[in-house]
Parts: C-alpha cells; sequence; structure tokens
C-alpha cells in the first residue's frame, strides 16, 4: 500500500513536471516574429509580425547543400578537396524597391559557416513596397577597411588583414585540404583581401546586384535567400587550381585577381524570397 | 581631494572597527560603499574589457583579489598561493607549464585542453573550488578578510564564489599593451632591421603566425592542432580530445598569447621546447602533416616554413620585442603590503 501510494505520488509529480517543462517551452518559435521566443519550442500560436526584413545566406557547392569536413567536392581544375571553415564580409546591403526607393539592410555583416546566429539578418520597420532588387558589396570598402575601422571585437581582430600587406579586414577566409600533386594532402587558404605592396594595389571586392521576382512588403515580415556557391569561386573566369597558387594567396596580385573575376561571375545567386512565413 | 578623502574614510572605518562597542559584531561598523573602476586600455586595437553585470570592477574588489591571489591561506595546505607559479617576473607564469595571466580579461576558453570556457569569473570559480579546493573558513577566521569581503561586495559570510570573483577582478587588470613593438606602433621608438624583417615574416604568409597569434593580443581565443605531434602515445599530448573523445580534437590546444613569451620559457603545453629558437625550428622543420593538422599551418605537408638561419634569427629578435617591462615591474601588481 505504502509503495503504491508512493509511486502515485511519484507519477503524479513527474506529470506535474512534464505539464510544466511543456509550459514553459512554448511560445512563439518564428524568428521573424516581433516576439519571437528563442527558448521556446513548441509554437503556441502568439506570434506577431510587422514589416520586416530577412535577409538569409545558404552555402552550396554545385547547387547542392555544402557538408563540411566529410565530403570531397572536385573543382574544374580536378582538385579534390574538402571544406573546414568560412568567415566572410558582406557590405553596402540594401534593398532596391519598384519605386526607386532603397532601403539599406546593414552597413556591413560578418557571416561565419560555424556559427548559426551570424547566417541572418533582420530588419525591422522596412519600408513598405515592392522590392525587386538587392545589391551588396562582397568585402569592405573606403572607410570600413581601415585599421580598428570596425568594432575590436575578437571576431573582426582575427579578421585583420596586417599592415604589412595593406591594413585592414580579410574580406574572406575560406580553407580546407586539397589533394596535391604530390600525392600529399596540403592546405588550402583562399584568403582575399586588399593587398598593397611594392608592385601595387589589388582590390578583390565587387559589387553583385540579384534581381528578385518582385518581392512586395506589407504589414508581414518578408525574407530573401542568397546562396553562396563555393565550387564557383575556382571556376568561371578561368579555372583556379590549388597547385598553381600554393597553399597562401594573401601576397599573390595575380590569384586575387583570379578569384575576384570568378567571384563576381557567379558565386552569389538568388535562392528564394517569401512572403508567407508558412513558405 | 576625492581620493584623500576615500583614504579618510578608509581610515576611519579601520578605526571605528577597532573601537566597536564589545559584543557587537564588528562587521556592523565596516561600510558597503565600493568604488567603481572602468578599466581604459591606451591601445587603438584592444577590444573593450567584458564588464560582467554580476562582478563590476571596484577599488575593493581589485584589492581583495590581489590579496587573496599572493595568500598561501587560499590553498588547504597553506602552503601556495596562485603567485607561487603565477610569478610577475614571468608575466604571472613559471616553469614548467604554468599559464601566464595576461589579457586574460578577453579570453573565452581556458587552460590547455580548454577544460572550461566561458567568463574570467568562470575560470576562477573552478581554479578555487576545484583546483585548490579553498576552504573558506580560513579565510574567515582572519582578522582582515571578513572586512575587506563586506567592503568589496557587502557580504559577511564568505563564499568560494566571491573568492573567485575578487580573482577575476584582480586578473581582469593585468593587461600588457606597453612592450616594445607597442611602442613602435606609437612611433615612440624603432626597430632594428632584424626586428623589421621578424615582424614581416610574422605578419605574412612568409611565417604566418598572425593568423593564430594575431596582434593586438598575439592568440585568437581558439584552438588549434598546430602539428606539434604525428602519434601521441602520450596522453598530455592528445588535448582537447580528452574531454570530447572526437578524434578531430587530437592534439588540440589553446592558442597561448605570445606577449611576454621571451619571460615564459621552456614552450608548449608540456615544455617541449627550451626556447624561442626551438620553437621557431619546430614551425620551421617539424610541423607533422597530420589529418587534423589546423589549415592554416599552410606549409605543414613540408614540415614548416623552412626559414633561413637569418630569418630564424630575425623572427626571434621580432617575438623579444613583445616583452613588456612595465608589465612586470608594475608595483600595482606585485605583492600587498597589507
Ligand atoms: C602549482 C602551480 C599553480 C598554482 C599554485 C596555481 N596555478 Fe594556475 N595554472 C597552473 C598550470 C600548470 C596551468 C595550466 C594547467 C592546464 O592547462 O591544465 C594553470 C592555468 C591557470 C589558468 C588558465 C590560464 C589560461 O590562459 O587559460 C588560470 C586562470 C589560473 N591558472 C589561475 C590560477 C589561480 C587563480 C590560482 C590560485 C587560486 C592558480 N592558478 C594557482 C599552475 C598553477
Ligand atoms: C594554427 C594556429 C597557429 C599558428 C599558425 C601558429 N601557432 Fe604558435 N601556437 C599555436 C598553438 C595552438 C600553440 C599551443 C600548442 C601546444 O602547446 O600544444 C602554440 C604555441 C606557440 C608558442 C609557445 C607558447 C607558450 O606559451 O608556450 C610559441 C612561442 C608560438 N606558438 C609561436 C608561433 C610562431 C612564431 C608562429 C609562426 C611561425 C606560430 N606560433 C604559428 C597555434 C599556432
Amino acid at each position: 500500500m505504502k509503495t503504491v501510494l508512493h509511486s502515485v505520488i511519484a507519477i503524479s509529480l513527474l506529470g506535474i513536471v512534464a505539464s510544466f517543462s511543456a509550459c514553459s517551452s512554448s511560445g512563439c518559435t518564428n524568428p521573424l516574429a516581433v516576439n519571437y521566443d528563442e527558448n521556446a519550442s513548441k509554437d503556441d500560436g502568439s506570434c506577431s509580425f510587422e514589416n520586416a526584413l530577412m535577409l538569409k545566406l545558404s552555402y552550396l557547392v554545385d547547387n547542392e547543400p555544402l557538408v563540411l569536413n566529410s565530403k570531397t567536392y572536385t573543382n574544374a581544375a580536378g582538385n579534390s578537396y574538402v571544406i573546414e571553415r568560412l568567415h566572410f564580409y558582406l557590405s553596402e546591403i540594401e534593398a532596391f524597391y519598384a519605386n526607386g526607393q532603397v532601403e539599406k539592410i546593414a552597413d556591413y555583416h560578418y557571416f561565419d559557416i560555424l556559427d548559426n546566429g551570424t547566417q541572418q539578418i533582420k530588419l525591422t520597420d522596412v519600408a513598405k513596397g515592392e522590392i525587386d532588387s538587392l545589391r551588396f558589396i562582397f568585402g569592405l570598402r573606403g572607410a570600413l577597411n581601415e585599421n580598428y575601422a570596425l568594432p575590436n571585437t575578437m571576431v573582426n581582430i582575427n579578421m585583420q588583414w596586417p599592415t604589412p600587406m595593406g591594413g585592414g579586414y580579410h574580406y574572406m577566409k575560406f580553407e580546407g585540404k586539397f589533394a596535391a600533386n604530390d600525392a600529399t594532402e596540403h592546405s588550402f587558404n583562399v584568403h582575399l583581401g586588399r593587398l598593397v605592396d611594392d608592385s601595387g594595389t589589388t582590390d578583390p571586392s565587387f559589387q553583385v546586384t540579384l534581381p528578385l521576382q518582385s518581392l512586395s512588403v506589407n504589414d508581414w515580415p518578408v525574407g530573401i535567400e542568397v546562396g553562396m556557391d563555393l565550387n564557383r569561386w575556382f571556376d568561371g573566369e578561368q579555372n583556379y587550381d590549388f597547385n598553381n597558387f600554393g597553399e597562401g594567396i594573401m601576397g599573390d596580385h595575380k590569384a586575387q585577381k583570379l578569384l575576384k573575376a570568378n567571384g563576381r561571375n557567379d558565386v552569389f545567386k538568388f535562392i528564394k524570397s517569401w512572403e508567407d512565413i508558412l513558405e | 581631494m576625492g581620493r584623500y578623502l576615500g583614504i579618510i574614510a578608509i581610515f576611519s572605518i579601520i578605526f571605528w572597527s577597532s573601537c566597536g562597542p564589545d559584543g557587537s559584531n564588528v562587521l556592523d561598523n565596516v561600510d558597503y560603499n565600493p568604488h567603481y573602476v572602468s578599466l581604459t586600455i591606451n591601445h587603438p586595437a584592444f577590444p573593450e574589457v567584458p564588464v560582467n553585470e554580476d562582478n563590476p570592477l571596484t577599488e575593493e574588489g581589485i584589492a581583495l583579489g590581489r590579496q587573496l591571489y599572493y595568500d598561501p591561506l587560499m590553498h588547504p595546505t597553506g602552503l601556495h598561493a596562485c603567485a607561487t607559479c603565477h610569478q610577475q617576473e614571468h608575466s604571472f607564469s613559471s616553469d614548467p607549464t604554468v599559464m601566464p595571466h595576461v589579457n586574460l580579461a578577453f579570453d573565452q576558453v581556458y587552460l590547455w585542453k580548454g577544460d572550461v570556457s566561458g567568463q574570467l569569473e568562470d575560470i576562477m570559480k573552478f581554479e578555487v573550488e576545484e583546483f585548490f579546493a579553498t576552504d573558506v573558513a580560513r579565510l574567515q577566521a582572519t582578522d582582515y578578510y571578513p572586512r575587506m569581503f563586506k567592503q568589496a561586495f557587502g557580504i559577511e559570510k564568505i563564499e568560494t564564489k566571491y573568492v573567485a570573483y575578487a580573482l577575476a577582478q584582480f586578473v581582469k587588470t593585468l593587461n600588457s599593451y606597453n612592450s616594445k613593438y607597442d611602442q613602435y606602433l606609437r612611433k615612440e621608438t624603432k626597430l632594428s632591421l632584424e626586428e623589421r624583417r621578424g615582424e614581416i615574416i610574422f605578419f605574412s604568409e612568409i611565417g604566418d603566425c598572425f593568423h593564430c597569434h594575431g596582434a593586438p593580443l598575439f592568440k585568437d581565443n581558439l584552438m588549434h592542432n598546430n602539428g606539434l605531434d604525428d602519434n601521441y602515445p602520450n596522453e598530455v599530448d592528445k588535448g582537447h580530445y580528452l574531454l570530447s573523445g572526437r578524434l578531430e580534437d587530437m592534439g588540440v590546444f589553446k592558442t597561448p598569447t605570445l606577449r611576454n613569451i621571451a619571460l615564459t620559457a621552456p614552450y608548449m603545453h608540456d615544455g617541449r621546447f627550451a626556447t624561442l629558437e626551438d620553437v621557431v625550428m619546430f614551425y620551421s622543420y617539424g610541423v607533422h602533416n597530420v589529418s587534423n593538422v589546423d589549415p592554416l599551418m599552410k606549409q605543414a605537408h613540408r614540415g614548416g616554413i623552412a626559414l633561413e638561419e637569418n630569418d630564424i634569427a630575425a623572427l626571434v629578435a621580432f617575438l623579444n620585442t613583445l616583452t613588456d617591462s612595465s608589465f612586470v615591474q608594475n608595483p600595482e601588481f606585485g605583492r600587498p603590503v597589507r
């Protein structure tokens, strides 16, 4: 009798605990909502919205979602490679409206493939109307690309481009390993940034304009997804063969120019926009 | 003027407490009126010192932390203080594997293997509670700590949490940004031709040290495998793998700062290299191309950066410019006179 009573108490306690935790984890689970609750795991229908714009980056290799570390890819030059890390800046990110209006989404943004929190930018209270294109700079320009121009956070500090090579910041650090012609595994470091040395200046930043099928902003959040296809850095204008450029290219004007030419060609593409949060 | 008033105030508190009427709690007469401090680091590239809302810097907290740091009462045996191993003249380190305490306020990962992550308060809690297992009763029994804890935190019963908080406050003040290299950047001094050659090697892909040991902290707050070993017969060399069990963490260690590196020999997590020449020889010819070597170790496939003799000397000369003698001689960081 005593044990039965005990188990009854135990079970009802469990029940209370369970219902409690179920309660505490429900809320608004839509990141576009004004009352988004990042601790909520179950949507309770409480989300409320405003006119907001979300820009989301996704990473691809030959149009397929990128798999880090374990998947071997092949570029146009025939190099087999695996991707380990990717960090980069986009700047002057702007939405262009059919009526000529321009909305600034961000002055600059840092993306780190290993940090999900950096993959999207949300702008609230965005102007209403029809957005028909998106424009941004790959990298940083002008005053943003001076030493210490960005706040001295660890993230920005780790992106610094050393003063002896021109100062400012790496635009991109894209790293992994490739199977070299000498049959051993080498690192590749596709590091882009403004190179200044005795033989001149090369600035691999470029502007990207992506037309959208017109997207209308009303009292409802909208989203734009842009893809970066990593294998496109290595073809387009000219194939990039890891064997020809060695492991590091920060001091190599030719490599910086070639990657810029390939990059502006078709690394970034518009994937989709959505007006309805349910897609 | 305000400072004098402060001193007068402190004196009158001491006076008061010693004259308290019999039987009353002496701490009743100790004021909790902390003086807030904001640290300014006069260097254009330094991050801001992170603020912990729960543990704001105060003059009283820093002074208490310093007292504790140098006090063997912290250890249950009463035999060593933090400062026994973390010695100021060695940038708060000593032989063979003791990690320095310099610009630690900016870190998020601690200990060679990255055992602890979080704020400085978190690693200090670990040091006090796990490593030292400090017995707060011993602190409570002194005639000075109860007063100091009350002044710093407004508490009468000492807890390990506040011991850790005070240590964190003191260690947050241990910032070094006045090495010869900093003075050179401020155009107050010149580097020799050899040191400048070393600077170029360090900050270019010739030596490629900066990707992990970048300025101004000369560490990146991350962990890497820098190719020290190729198979791992010794447990100590397995690094973060010992904690995570994941093969990609084999041989992965926290990037140590290179500030004051000339003062902290021997080098690496096991102290295997006696001199900076040995370290640069390793990065030149001894790097192992293991499958998880960090991709930033770009020349691992050929054993390293292959510097010639002159360039090895130049890189070492540059590393020597990172010594900050004003830091290791700063009387504010030394053993307190109570
Ligand atoms: C017996 C020598 C010794 C004493 C005493 C000692 N330490 Fe250490 N300390 C070490 C060693 C060795 C390491 C590196 C250990 C490791 O990584 O496993 C270290 C590492 C640390 C670190 C990590 C630094 C970093 O960069 O991650 C902190 C913080 C620290 N100690 C604080 C303290 C404090 C606070 C005390 C006093 C309560 C103390 N230590 C006392 C030897 C000592
Ligand atoms: C991939 C990142 C990386 C690169 C690049 C790198 N290091 Fe290191 N360095 C580390 C790590 C991680 C450790 C600690 C390794 C250990 O103890 O197992 C370390 C340790 C050291 C130490 C010993 C520090 C101490 O307190 O014991 C020195 C000195 C050093 N590196 C200098 C250099 C120099 C000079 C270069 C350029 C030639 C360089 N490093 C390049 C990551 C790196």
